[in-house]
């Protein structure tokens, strides 16, 4: 794959040649479409199919009376959960937590690899900013959790932080290893090694094929995501730090983790998965067409599919895999993870050395 | 002067009391834990916030009456608590309920034993967070509860136990259904071991967890497949053969896990699925068996009186040794009825259990321990 | 071993203990009434003693018979299922203070650990003292509601015509 013939053209500024107004504006202008076109529709989609997914699973009809097969059944739980009252009054503790959760929602936005034309941050540094996304929702949940005034709030937000942590390691080894082939660890240079087909994608390499399930397992366990989220899991005496949530920010609660499932999907897809690279040579079509906004959305639907997929494979599993305890799921992520995620980092490098010097 | 207790000096003991209507917990109940950490390093149990006065229920209402409350000592077994009840009141009257509602008798026990192991493989499911596990146990026990409902018109309190025999006869087709049914669960047995029981994730969790070893079965009186799963071999079908389970030929699951990990979570979860698979093997053999005749040895009335006289019967519930001490002055209703019911015993381990537990597990040990607090509390 | 064999030990083991025996009920097993002072005696030849080992109370009842609390101890052995045995034993009580008077009972609840709960129900819901007790008793409840007074398992006397209730 020729580097030089994937060039990432910026969004902003094909509308500022168009609009002629300040780029910041334009910025806050397309995060908000992004946020409320893309990112939640996504989520209301991803948790009607989850919820159908799961119903078949357990044998089950699921969601079924809200509209046709229950279609609208996000659209009805959202409107419950905002239209609840809240009994106690804030705590400066909540507001923090709050004020975390918010900062992680609109500034990583800006880093989701969304398409070629769709890319806002693509710098040196892009593949690591989601991390700080994770790690500081993972951080506003432990303050959340020890603000509360009960034990299950106080150790689940310990065990969140201890997830977290335990679920980085082998996940920025994995990012290490990809880095390694893509020679950067910006976005473009990373689709740019990849093609369209499977064959051509990351994972068709052995050492990054380990590299993505550690990366994958590594999120699960550092973002909470089932059948990994010990610390996050509904019944109470487990460490519930969602125990005492309600109402409006209970919905925040789950959207966020929702977020940070697509986040981390969205990035699996990119960097293992052939990230946004249209079939048939649509891409190199498309951009030499210079049909930007058709290039643009045929990405953004490709790469949106792929992570939707993969999401469906992720909570397939959650559905018959019954939960560990924190200490398992932490254990797994040092004593397996991250020794394959090392492996994979050293496997790789050695194949890269061979491949160079014979 | 001021002398430090230890508990001021142990910075890390927190005390945390939870109940009495908590999730975790099977009842309503109160916990008193104190935790070093995440360690439980000690526990105390507090019950009777279900009292309901049943037993004083007895002495108010006729005796027909006592076979409904009888089906409110377990709500989820309810059959136990009449069976218990009628074999009391027959032995003092000297009534002989008829071979064909004793088989009637028998089959009904074992068809709720299997509803409540079921249940229990549902509680043990939720502890571990495998939901799939859940809904396919649920799907299987609304079988059960269709059997009993073409029998009785109930799916629970099935009040269909009388004074020396049942209430009706077994309705055409029946049979075959439980036959059916049978044949049915043997399938979904293998399905539950090859998604639940001996995945690697559950047996992390449950392997070595909430051990209760022979002595402590024996030191607290434990029975039941709690006690069967430490190792210790009582079933009262066996020692104090009633309603013709003397003439069925069955075989009591125990566990003979050896070393550490005897007599823990798993152990107890695995025994019921056995004691399911012999169930099922006994209702396969003696349902085609049953003799003809009667189901009723005489109707009895509103004014039906047992002679004066006392009993005390043991049957073997799901849960374990269910005894019922029953006294008559020769009145219109019980003088005393009194119940020894198996979650007595399995609360009093509760303080030992948890000891060395990570307040993780605890939901998980206590859904084990198949507690009913209807019953213990009465 | 036989029942006089095991009548002749609780003598040794307690003099004057020993009142008769009897049928329970129907039943083949057999009833041993004894004086209830001195049941901690009994008990712990009964549970200790090797050639006995009536180690597990599976049960212990109470009923309110005319005007005593009649009081019967279910035993058996661990090592031999077709073992057991009942002691049976009155308190009698003073019908003009039967409603509001505690009777006293030695406890066995150190002996057979199993007996716990059942002193305890029968502390609270028969206004039995038993001395020596493992559990408080102060007289709170576990089972009862604060405040509760009466024992509601004692029979009232008329409450219902002449039925005691």
């Amino acid at each position: 794959m020729n580097l030089e013939s994937i060039s990432t053209i910026s969004w902003i500024s094909l509308m500022q040649d168009q609009l002629g107004t300040s780029s910041w504006r334009i910025a806050l202008f397309g995060l908000s479409l992004i946020y409320g076109l893309i990112i939640l529709p996504t989520g209301a989609v991803m948790s009607y199919l989850e919820r159908k997914l799961r119903a078949d699973f357990h044998a089950r009809i699921g969601p079924s009376r809200a509209g046709h097969a229950g279609i609208f059944q996000p659209l009805a739980d959202t409107l419950k959960l905002l239209q609840k009252e809240k009994y106690s009054r804030s705590t400066w503790t909540e507001m923090l937590w709050i004020g975390f959760y918010t900062m992680a929602f609109y500034s990583i936005v800006a880093v989701m690899p969304l398409g070629s034309i769709a890319l806002l941050v693509n710098t040196d540094m892009s593949a690591f900013l989601p991390f700080w996304a994770a790690l500081v929702l993972a951080f506003g949940t432990m303050v959340f959790g020890l603000s509360q005034d009960s034990v299950p709030g106080w150790f689940g937000g310990v065990r969140v932080a201890a997830q977290a942590l335990a679920g980085a390691f082998p996940a920025i080894v994995a990012i290490l290893c990809v880095g390694l082939q893509a020679g950067g660890f910006s976005w473009s240079s990373m689709a740019a090694v990849q093609g369209a087909s499977p064959f051509s994608w990351t994972v068709a390499n052995p050492f990054e094929l380990i590299a993505f399930f550690a990366f994958v397992g590594g999120g699960m366990i550092l973002l909470g995501i089932p059948p990994l989220d010990t610390g996050l899991s509904m019944p109470d005496i487990h460490g519930g730090v969602i125990s005492s949530l309600y109402g409006k920010r209970y919905s925040l609660f789950r959207f966020s983790r929702f977020y940070g499932f697509f986040l981390w999907s969205v990035i699996a897809v990119t960097m293992f998965l052939g990230a946004w690279i249209l079939p048939f040579g649509l891409s190199e079509i498309l951009r030499l067409q210079e049909r930007f906004i058709l290039l643009g959305s045929l990405e953004l639907l490709w790469i949106l599919l792929k992570t939707v997929l993969l999401m469906l494979v992720v909570s397939s599993v959650a559905q018959v895999v019954p939960r560990g305890r924190v200490d398992h799921v932490t254990d797994f992520s040092w004593k397996v993870l991250s020794p394959f995620s090392l492996l994979a980092l050293i496997g790789y490098t050695v194949w890269i050395g061979l491949r160079t010097f014979l | 002067m001021f002398k430090p207790t230890l508990e001021c000096l142990n910075a890390d003991v927190t005390t945390w009391e939870i109940g009495p209507y908590y999730s975790a917990l099977p009842g309503p109940m109160k916990l008193k834990l104190r935790l070093d950490g995440e360690i439980i390093i000690s526990g105390q149990v507090e019950t009777g916030f279900l009292h309901r006065g049943l037993e004083k229920a007895f002495e108010l209402n006729s005796w027909n009456s006592s076979i409904i409350y009888a089906d409110h000592l377990d709500s989820e077994g309810a059959v136990f608590g009449e069976l218990a009840v009628c074999l009391a009141a027959e032995e003092i009257a000297g009534i002989s309920p008829p071979p064909r509602a004793q088989a009637i008798r028998l089959i009904l026990s074992e068809l709720t034993r299997i509803s409540c192991h079921l249940n229990y493989a549902v509680k043990i499911g939720r502890a571990v967070g495998s939901e799939t596990f859940t809904h396919y146990v649920l799907r299987d026990r609304e079988k059960l509860l269709d059997l009993f409902e073409l029998l009785t018109g109930a799916r629970f309190s099935l009040s269909f136990l009388r004074f020396g025999g049942v209430k009706a006869d077994v309705t055409e087709g029946f049979i075959e259904r439980v036959i059916e049914t049978c044949d049915l669960l043997r399938v979904r047995l293998k399905e539950y071991n090859d998604l639940l029981t001996f995945n690697q994730v559950f047996l992390k969790r449950t392997s070595g967890v909430g051990q209760i070893s022979k002595e402590q079965v024996m030191r607290w009186g434990i029975t039941g497949p709690n006690a069967r799963a430490s190792g210790v071999s009582f079933d009262i079908r066996k020692t104090h053969p009633y309603s013709e389970f003397e003439k069925v030929d069955f075989h009591v699951p125990v566990s003979n896990s050896k070393g550490t990990h005897g007599g823990d979570a798993h152990d107890r979860f695995l025994i019921r699925l056995l004691e399911i698979e012999q169930s099922l093997e006994m209702l396969k053999v003696f349902a085609d068996k049953i003799p003809s005749g009667p189901f009723l040895e005489t109707k009895s009335g509103s004014d039906f009186k047992v002679p004066r006289g006392e009993g005390w019967i043991r049957i073997e519930s799901s849960r374990g040794f269910l005894g019922c001490y029953l006294m008559s002055d020769g009145g219109l209703s019980p003088s005393r009825v009194q119940f020894r019911t198996p979650t007595s015993s399995n609360l009093l381990v509760i303080p030992e259990v948890v000891v060395g537990l990570k307040i993780e597990d605890l939901p998980l040990v206590l859904a084990s321990l198949d507690l009913n607090i209807a019953e213990a509390d009465r | 071993m036989e029942i006089l064999e095991l009548i002749s030990k609780i003598n040794a083991a307690a003099p004057g203990a020993y009142l008769h025996k009897s049928r329970f009920g129907g039943s083949d097993q057999t009833s041993v009434w004894l004086d209830l002072r001195k049941i901690r005696d009994v008990a712990l030849l009964l549970c200790n003693d090797p050639m006995i080992r009536l180690d597990w109370l599976e049960n212990m009842s109470v009923a309110h018979v005319d005007d005593a609390l009649v009081v019967t101890y279910f035993l058996r052995s661990w090592n031999d299922p077709r073992l057991n045995l009942s002691l049976r034993g009155s308190i009698v009580m003073d019908r003009k203070k039967e409603q509001d008077d505690r009777v006293e009972l030695p406890s066995i609840s150190d002996i057979w650990l199993t007996a716990t709960p059942m002193e305890l129900e029968a502390s609270e819901l028969f206004g039995i003292r038993f001395l020596g007790g493992s559990q408080s008793n102060s007289g709170s409840h576990s089972i009862l509601p604060e405040g509760w007074s009466g024992f509601p398992l004692r029979k009232m006397r008329h409450s219902r015509g002449n039925k005691d209730v």
